[in-house]
């Protein structure tokens, strides 16, 4: 899918569809089945593997407490797997163009800008961890304590607000003061309309009683 | 000791970069510009990225380290002395090393990026490793610190020491020198002749380079000599 407007709206159709019912989940799944190159992140096999841990331990309290356990594990897996095709779905400056084109160029220029800031920082933490887990390997040969995790992260967080800081300041000496000027364009792939109309007839289907 | 590139293919996203030769003991400076493809390599000769073609060998090889560019990465210790220990160092005499004498029980979160990096690259020092890759090693360090660290690495006499710099200031002694070209490492040879093959050195070098003068090292030291010994 290329117009990222119709990404974000099928991807919160899903999502919605997917959390409402198992039904829902299901037919979710169906949608990611047939309309995306059904990539799963394996290459962040290690996130993945820790956030479905959390999920399954989560579904095995759902369980003891008396609810549906599995299906909660079959509905939130589905919901990561939509917002893992999302996440590699996107591309730079899009979110800019999305908040300019939905809320215009002040209010949605700057809740475009602090968006993509946002994304941006996040990459820069994946990156971060990434040298983070490689140091302490060198460094300490696999073993990692809690006692060593912690001024390593304290340094991240700190590089992190330096990092806004530094872009605060970049964007004052350019003379930023609110807003800005952008005419977004989108281009739309032959099937996106489709595909979307597809995801919010899920999300009808799922939440209409 | 070797550590050898054998027709390796290694990309990362879109970018890709060839590299073969053998690093073999001594000091090799690998250059190149932001964004060539020196991080890239010095992970790859880490182990830390895989190459997709070719292989990357080892010979007589028991200990290895990589600096990275950001001495944050490195840090485990909450205070700078708990971070000396931490390399299983004596505090005292690696703080007076990094020039911290007397703040070893301060916050590592209070101290500032070339702080941590003279710390870091001390500890490192501090340390006899068979294979030494450092991938940028000059950032954040002052004038004064970049020709101490310099000096330090000349000293070394025994494993393999890979720099990876776009460094334009202060370099140390070498023995080798490369160049990433165009996505491809390309061996200049052993210095002093590899200077005249090197496409882009520092403007010191260039200057001396310019009026036909063939320095024995790269150091700045190395050029004045070389300079002033050069009649009119």
């Amino acid at each position: 899918m290329q117009d990222p407007r119709l990404t974000l709206l099928s991807t919160v159709a899903l999502s919605l569809a997917a959390f409402a019912s198992a039904w829902g989940a299901l037919l979710a799944l169906a949608w990611w089945l047939l309309a995306t190159p059904r990539r799963l992140p394996l290459h962040r096999w290690r996130s993945a593997l820790g956030l479905f841990i959390l999920v399954c331990a989560t579904a095995v309290l759902v369980s003891l407490s008396g609810g549906n356990g599995l299906s909660y594990l079959f509905r939130i897996s589905v919901v990561l797997l939509i917002a893992s095709w999302a996440y590699s779905e996107r591309s730079g400056g899009e979110l800019l163009d999305m908040g300019t084109w939905a809320l215009g160029n002040r209010t949605g220029f700057e809740l475009g800008l602090i968006a993509e800031m946002a994304v941006q920082s996040l990459e820069g933490l994946d990156r971060d961890l990434a040298m983070l887990r490689l140091a302490l390997r060198l460094k300490t040969g696999g073993r990692i304590t809690l006692r060593s995790l912690v001024p390593a992260l304290g340094l991240l967080v700190r590089r992190e607000l330096d990092r806004s800081r530094d872009i605060g300041d970049i964007l004052a000496v350019r003379g930023y003061r609110a807003g800005g000027s952008l005419c977004p364009r989108f281009t739309r792939g032959r099937w996106d309309g489709a595909e979307a109309a597809l995801a919010v007839g899920i999300a009808l289907l799922a939440l209409l009683p | 000791m070797r550590a050898i590139l054998d027709d390796v293919i290694i990309r990362r996203g879109s970018f890709q970069l060839e590299a073969s030769g053998t690093f073999s003991e001594g000091v090799h400076l690998v250059t190149g510009p932001v964004g060539s493809g020196k991080s890239t390599l010095a992970l790859a000769l880490e182990g830390a990225l895989l190459p997709v073609a070719g292989r990357i060998g080892e010979e007589g090889i028991r200990s290895r380290i990589l600096s990275l560019p950001f001495p944050e990465y490195h840090i485990t210790g909450d205070t700078l002395a708990g971070e000396a220990a931490s390399w299983g160092l004596l505090p005292a005499s690696v703080l007076k090393t990094a020039g911290l004498s007397g703040r070893g029980g301060e916050d590592v979160l209070r101290c500032s990026q070339g702080e941590l990096k003279r710390l870091v690259l001390s500890c490192i020092l501090a340390w006899e490793w068979d294979l030494l890759i450092l991938d940028e090693p000059y950032s954040s360090l002052d004038c004064a610190w970049k020709e101490s660290f310099s000096r330090r690495l000349g000293e070394r006499r025994e494993g393999i020491t890979i720099i990876f710099t776009h460094e334009d200031e202060i370099l140390p002694r070498v023995d080798e020198l490369w160049e990433i070209q165009a996505g491809r490492l390309v061996s200049l040879g052993r210095v002093p002749e590899a200077i005249r093959r090197w496409s882009r050195p520092p403007r010191y070098i260039r200057a001396a380079l310019d009026k036909g003068i063939i320095p024995e090292n790269i150091t700045p030291g190395d050029v004045r000599d070389a300079l002033c010994r050069t009649p009119g």
